[in-house]
């Protein structure tokens, strides 16, 4: 018999760290998180194989790390819709897909796979301002056609938000957190329990999971200040935070025509303040290095200042709760597994057969089951939202013993081997005194991509209708179209 | 020593085998009938033919991605000649069809009015004036008359679900039979006006065929480059020269291995420059030393659409005893034990799971050798 197919509420909170979401010392009070962690399969070691939102959720949708699942579109990362994605599949099976997403993101395709059915929100507004609202409406509305898939990406914990937005005021008391980031992870969870009131969790499949972590969640009130100062700071040199969405909103509002003069000119003065941003980081990292601090305080304060990401932890590790229908209550497990695995569970979930032509992914299901499973490689990667930033230096391996990584060309180049298992910091680089290990580890790298190439391809505008027609005359010549 | 490279467009196997002038030429040459092509229609079969690489990398990979073959990447057949000294020569039937890049000149044939034969043959006394003046030249033949047929009397009158078309299988096989007939009287007429010029004797004639075609096996698919089953996956190779050993290798070839077979016997080095290409020389096959290779394909089915799609959507992977299919089209794969269902009537995928596992591993490797 065929299962009955059960509506499927998709919980994506960006930049949720894995330790602020399960750990017991955590400081935030989430009862609505806690009680799907309580009635559902939790499993705290879940790699994102990117430490940046365009990436991992392209990954997370095609079940393919981000040298195949995305593309370059001029100075954008998109979607490769070349390949087959997980949303695509669910929709062939039945179900209704739609999504709310941050319209900082907008740019990436996703209305390839949601169609017109995917809402685009402020980046600075969060949950509590209007979306939740909104959000709750369309659950308790009830006009979904059943079965459903609902997408929602919710942002209250990016930087942006997190440290630029009025804060929710009943939040800011010291028992909600101890620190912004706990508070807005508070103040969501009332938010998570409202869309949870609005379900059916009978029959109902929950996932929340994140797109990657953040140090953000690591800070003390004093690095906050810190962090504060140097946004500030940067900001005045550079609007750096704004970037991406003014490029969006740029690209999409200007007339073809006058793009590249525009292009030349804003290139000009972006430079100009790029320079003065440098010159400002460079000084403050040179004041880091003389402090009394271990490699990991250094390397905080330094992501406080700038973002140096290479490919450490807390910035891969996310949440990864099943719950509700067809999944068992409180179990929790402790196996290392990928962002890229969450849909083929689904899938394997409901009994929907697919293939991937490029798939590296793997279902979940016989861990939820309590069967054996083998040992799953993260590949981990610090390539960015936007082409050419400056943390796209570094890709690796994570087993649940060591992590890895190198340049993402030059194989010994900036290598890094951390023993996990001994430390959890990644402060002691082994490379060179485990040379073997090193060597392993490349070689596992090297299994998932042999020709080294980790870069996204290129994509040409094929818009040329032109040259479409003249390719189309030839194929009728010969009798194909 | 110069080349000359014959593409016979759309023939069988089971009819190459059977060839009358085929066979003399089979009997004298090393030769390859389990060819594994990259794509069963031309284009991106000989893209990747020119490169010894798998359309997924070389651009090449549907009807519509002749423009964006990674010349810059792969270095083609012509061009490694034209690189030694060779004077490069084509004519072709469509200029979709070969990466250009290389030819010294590079003709399109009216394959509706021209006489493929006559044409060829002065083409050849052409070369021939060349040689003379001590220029080695490489020769590229393009015989599109099987295509031309088919498209006249298939792909212009049926469509992919027509009763009519699959429930002749009969009429359609003499058709295919009289256009193959016509092919191998090409070939005959080809092979004498060589050695009458006595081009043979310094002179690699490599001779194949690009994919095969359906004679109404399957429904779904009344010519080429639809599915990824055999009768048009299997294509041939044969190498011919007064050095080369006649030999016949059954073992599975792929159609990416013939570049660095030529370059080889034509001792011509691969060039260092470019990316590294999957296909693997044969010249240790024709010396006795076989090694498995397993042969990765796509193609585009069209479905219910008049037009081929842009990106592939069957892939298969096959080995000298399995053939894996994936349908990404409808998310659906098939697993056949070709060496006793050579039809590939049973499919196995839910039966035999840990070769279906094997198999699925396999092709995710070649893939993701991006």
């Amino acid at each position: 018999m065929p299962k009955e197919k059960p509506n499927i509420l998709f919980l994506l909170i960006d930049s949720l760290n894995s330790k602020n979401c399960f750990e017991n010392d955590k400081t935030s009070i989430t009862p609505n998180i806690d009680s799907l962690i309580k009635n559902g399969v939790c499993f705290d070691q879940t790699i994102s194989c990117a430490s940046t939102t365009v990436p991992s959720i392209c990954s997370m949708f095609t079940g393919t790390y981000p040298f195949n699942s995305i593309v370059v579109e001029e100075t954008l990362y998109k979607l490769n819709t070349q390949i087959q994605n997980f949303i695509q599949i669910l929709e062939r099976d039945g179900y209704s897909v739609s999504g709310f997403i941050p319209d900082v993101i907008k740019h990436i395709d996703l209305e390839h796979i949601f169609h017109s059915k995917l809402e685009t929100f402020d980046s600075f507004s969060t949950t509590y301002d209007i979306l939740g609202e909104k959000i709750v409406n369309v659950l308790e509305r009830k006009k979904m056609k059943h079965p459903w898939f609902l997408y929602l990406h919710l942002y209250d914990l990016h930087g942006t938000a997190t440290f630029y937005k009025n804060k929710p005021d009943n939040f800011q008391d010291t028992k909600f957190g101890k620190n912004q980031y706990d508070k807005m992870i508070s103040a969501l969870d009332i938010w998570i329990g409202k869309f949870l009131q609005h379900v059916d969790m009978d029959n109902t499949l929950i996932i929340l999971t994140a797109d990657h972590g953040s140090d953000v969640s690591t800070y003390d009130l004093e690095l906050e200040k810190k962090h504060n100062y140097y946004i500030k700071i940067r900001d005045s040199a550079h609007q750096n935070n704004l970037a991406v969405k003014t490029g969006v909103k740029f690209s999409s509002k200007i007339p073809k025509i006058l793009i590249p003069l525009k292009k030349k000119i804003s290139t000009k003065i972006k430079d100009t303040k790029k320079n003065k941003e440098e010159e400002i980081i460079q000084s403050e990292f040179e004041k880091i290095k003389g402090e009394n601090l271990s490699p990991y305080e250094k390397r905080r304060l330094e992501n406080c200042i700038h973002v140096t990401t290479q490919c450490f932890d807390d910035r891969y590790k996310i949440p990864l709760i099943f719950s509700g229908k067809f999944i068992p209550s409180n179990l929790k497990i402790h196996k290392q597994v990928r962002n890229i695995d969450i849909f083929p569970t689904i899938l394997e979930l409901l009994d929907i057969p697919f293939t991937n032509p490029y798939i590296e992914s793997k279902s979940l299901l016989p861990l939820i089951k309590g069967e054996r499973m083998d040992d799953l490689t993260a590949y981990v990667d610090s390539i960015g939202n936007t082409v050419g930033q400056r943390t796209d230096n570094v890709v690796g391996i994570r087993t649940s013993d060591f992590k890895y990584f190198r340049d993402r060309k030059k194989t010994e180049y900036n290598t890094h081997l951390f023993n996990l298992k001994i430390d959890a910091l990644e402060e002691n680089n082994l490379s060179e005194k485990y040379s073997d290990i090193t060597k392993k580890m490349e070689k596992m790298l090297l299994e998932i991509n042999p020709n080294n190439d980790f870069y996204p391809d290129s994509v040409q505008n094929s818009t040329d209708k032109e040259e479409e027609e003249r390719i189309n005359e030839q194929l009728r010549k010969m009798g194909y179209t | 020593m110069n080349l000359i490279f014959i593409t016979m467009d759309g023939a069988r196997v089971d009819h190459i085998i059977k060839g009358k002038n085929y066979q003399k030429l089979i009997q004298k040459s090393a030769f390859f009938p389990t060819t594994i092509t990259y794509a069963p229609f031309t284009i991106a079969a000989m893209h990747a033919v020119f490169s010894g690489v798998y359309g997924f990398k070389n651009g090449v990979n549907s009807y519509w991605s002749s423009t964006k073959f990674k010349k810059e990447l792969y270095k083609t057949l012509p061009k490694y000649l034209k690189d030694v000294g060779y004077t490069t020569y084509g004519d072709s039937i469509n200029k979709l069809i070969l990466p250009p890049d290389g030819f010294d000149e590079l003709k399109i044939h009216d394959e509706l009015h021209d006489n493929l034969t006559e044409r060829h043959k002065l083409l050849l006394d052409k070369m021939e004036e060349k040689n003379k003046d001590g220029k080695k030249f490489f020769l590229y033949l393009h015989y599109s008359s099987i295509h031309t047929g088919i498209m006249r009397e298939v792909l212009k009158k049926y469509d992919n679900f027509s009763d009519e078309y699959f429930s002749s299988v009969h009429k359609n096989s003499d058709f295919y039979d009289s256009l193959f007939d016509e092919a191998d009287e090409y070939l005959g007429e080809i092979i004498n006006h060589i050695n009458k010029l006595g081009l043979n004797e310094d002179t690699l004639l490599v001779v194949i065929s690009d994919h095969g075609i359906s004679i109404g096996e399957k429904f779904g698919e009344r010519a080429y480059g639809v599915f990824c089953y055999d009768y048009t996956l299997k294509s041939t190779v044969l190498f011919n020269h007064p050095q080369i050993s006649p030999t016949c290798i059954n073992n599975q070839v792929r159609s990416i291995d013939i570049l660095p077979t030529v370059l080889d016997l034509l001792s011509i080095p691969q060039d260092a420059n470019y990316s590294k290409i999957d296909g693997k020389n044969l010249v240790p096959s024709i010396d006795g030393k076989h090694e498995a290779r397993v042969a990765f394909s796509q193609s585009g089915n069209p479905l219910n659409s008049t037009k081929p799609p842009k990106e592939p959507n069957v892939y298969a992977v096959r080995t000298n005893e399995w053939k894996y299919i994936r349908n990404i089209h409808d998310s659906s794969e098939e697993l056949y034990f070709i060496k006793n269902d050579p039809n590939e009537e049973n499919n196995l995928i839910n039966i035999e799971k840990e070769k279906s596992n094997e198999m699925r591993s396999e092709m995710n490797s070649i893939l993701n050798q991006k």
